[in-house]
């Protein structure tokens, strides 16, 4: 069965007389600036931004798995990207994208909203939405930040410290890829 | 009763009138009614000072003269004359005639005196310059005396400091300060043109035939050098197509070490394949890591949702959470 892609249509309804904002499927939503949310990570600290962003990014897991009818075992790859990349781009997170390097994932996020120091909200809200519509623990570490495009690596955590070790060291992005997949 | 016995009595009537004036008047407050007491009513502990004083309320001043107008209707005289008798005892009322004048005169001699020489002891406002004059005859002495040296300027205008040689000068001012006020002076004098003297204009040449009309005045037409000369230097020309700007002779050999620079170029980029998003980590990644990407459409609503690219044969996964999960296992 062929999924249906992803329809923006009154994905965000305003109704100006009662003052409320809703995303489809979730409840009131609340319009907030960039820097507003910047200052508001900065402040709570890396952990509980974490937590916020999970919070997020279950939403739009929530929304992810309505979208995909054969269910999160059965979706193509086009079809997560498709309905996961609509929902983060109404949400403002910028267009997500996928790169696979032999068994290594990559999301890939352009525009993203954030500088470099938004990249563990991105990171978590990612991982929300992984673990609330597709049924999948895991961690992304981020590897790059170039130009507003973070690449973060699906991984699990025992992996994501030894990356971001490798990162301290020095490594490149490369140098990681092929590590992972020589099984280093 | 004829015109001589009117006189006669009227001249009566008024040695009487003028008797009664010198007479000590009566006070009229005697014969008045007592002034009408409106006191508050008692409160229950009246107190003497804390009572409010009583308001008097003073009769009309046409019932106090009653006396004397009994004694001129007991004379029979008719109504016109107590008209004039009643006018009289009103100014009778407020005094006698010579008081009123007497005090009037000495008001106004006393009050304008004083008047004036109060008024020459205030101060002079800030826009006046004129000295103040010490006395009235001072004062008099000067207006007739024409002294309108100081011109009161109009108040919004605010003081004007005169220069002190312009505005009073003396003998003792030397000639440099009268230079120094002549050099300023001029700063604020329009110039007066009298044209060109004859210096300027020099001598005249009159020029044969200049007057005719078939003189013409024959322009030379600038050459292109002149007319690029005239432009803005800062203004720059749009090339058009027939420009050599940017172009290149075809017939021109190469370099010597083209070919090899290009085999070069060739052997260093053949060997690494570009991966996609064109980071500087994809091409140490290639001999091991196949990179495959999936991109979402730029339409959402678009019948293809994802644009698939791939510099290698992908490996072949059946959904999503199989590529996941293998990327997950990574290093465990």
């Amino acid at each position: 069965m062929s999924q249906s892609p992803f329809d923006p249509t009154s994905a965000v309804e305003f109704d100006v007389r009662s003052g409320t904002v809703a995303l489809r499927g979730s409840e009131r939503s609340v319009l907030v600036g960039v820097d507003v949310l910047i200052r508001f990570c900065e402040a709570a600290g890396e952990e509980a931004t974490k937590d916020f962003a999970r919070s997020v990014g279950t939403e739009a897991g929530k929304r992810l798995a309505d979208a995909l009818r054969d269910g999160p075992e059965g979706a193509t790859v086009e079809s997560v990207v498709d309905h996961l990349g609509g929902d983060l781009a109404v949400l403002g997170l910028g267009s997500l994208s996928v790169e696979r390097w032999a068994n290594a994932l990559l999301l890939v996020v352009e525009q993203s909203p954030f500088g470099p120091a938004g990249d563990v909200f991105v990171a978590g809200v990612l991982e929300g939405a992984m673990a609330r519509g597709l049924a999948r623990e895991a961690t992304l570490v981020p590897l790059s930040h170039t130009d507003g495009t973070v690449r973060l690596l699906v991984t699990n955590p025992v992996t994501a410290a030894k990356v971001r070790g490798w990162l301290g060291q020095g490594q490149s992005v490369g140098q990681i890829l092929e590590q992972l997949n020589s099984g280093g | 009763m004829n015109a001589q016995e009117k006189i006669a009595k009227l001249e009566s009537l008024l040695s009487r009138v003028l008797a009664n004036v010198a007479k000590p008047r009566p006070l009229a407050a005697a014969s008045a009614p007592e002034p009408e007491v409106v006191a508050p009513p008692p409160v229950a502990a009246p107190a003497p000072v804390a009572a409010p004083p009583p308001v008097e309320v003073a009769p009309p001043p046409t019932s106090a003269p009653e006396v004397t107008m009994e004694e001129v209707d007991d004379l029979g005289i008719d109504d016109e004359y107590e008209v004039i008798e009643e006018d009289f005892e009103e100014i009778d009322m407020d005094g006698s005639e010579e008081d009123i004048l007497a005090g009037s005169e000495e008001d106004i001699l006393a009050g304008s005196e004083e008047d004036i020489l109060a008024g020459s002891q205030e101060e002079a406002p800030a826009s006046s310059r004129r000295a103040i004059a010490g006395s009235l005859d001072e004062a008099l002495g000067a207006a007739s005396a024409g002294d309108h040296r100081a011109v009161t300027p109009p108040p919004e205008s605010g003081p004007v400091s005169v220069p002190a040689a312009a505005a009073a000068p003396s003998e003792s001012d030397d000639i440099d300060d009268l230079l120094a006020v002549d050099v300023r002076e001029p700063a604020v004098r329009p110039p007066v043109s009298t044209g060109p003297t004859m210096e300027q204009l020099g001598s005249t040449v009159e020029i044969d035939g200049a007057d005719s009309a078939d003189a013409e005045l024959e322009l030379e037409v600038p050459s292109e050098l002149e007319v690029r000369a005239d432009q803005d230097d800062l203004e720059l020309e749009i090339p058009d197509g027939s420009s050599t700007v940017g172009t290149y002779d075809a017939s021109l050999a190469p370099p010597p070490t083209a070919a090899a620079d290009l085999a070069r170029m060739d052997a260093k980029y053949s060997s690494t394949p570009e991966a996609p998003g064109g980071t500087q980590a994809e091409p140490a990644a290639a001999s091991e890591a196949d990179a495959h990407s999936v991109r979402r459409h730029s339409a959402p609503t678009g019948v293809s949702p994802a644009k698939f690219s791939t510099t290698a044969e992908p490996i072949s996964v059946a959904s999503f959470s199989e590529l996941l999960d293998r990327s997950i296992a990574l290093g465990k």
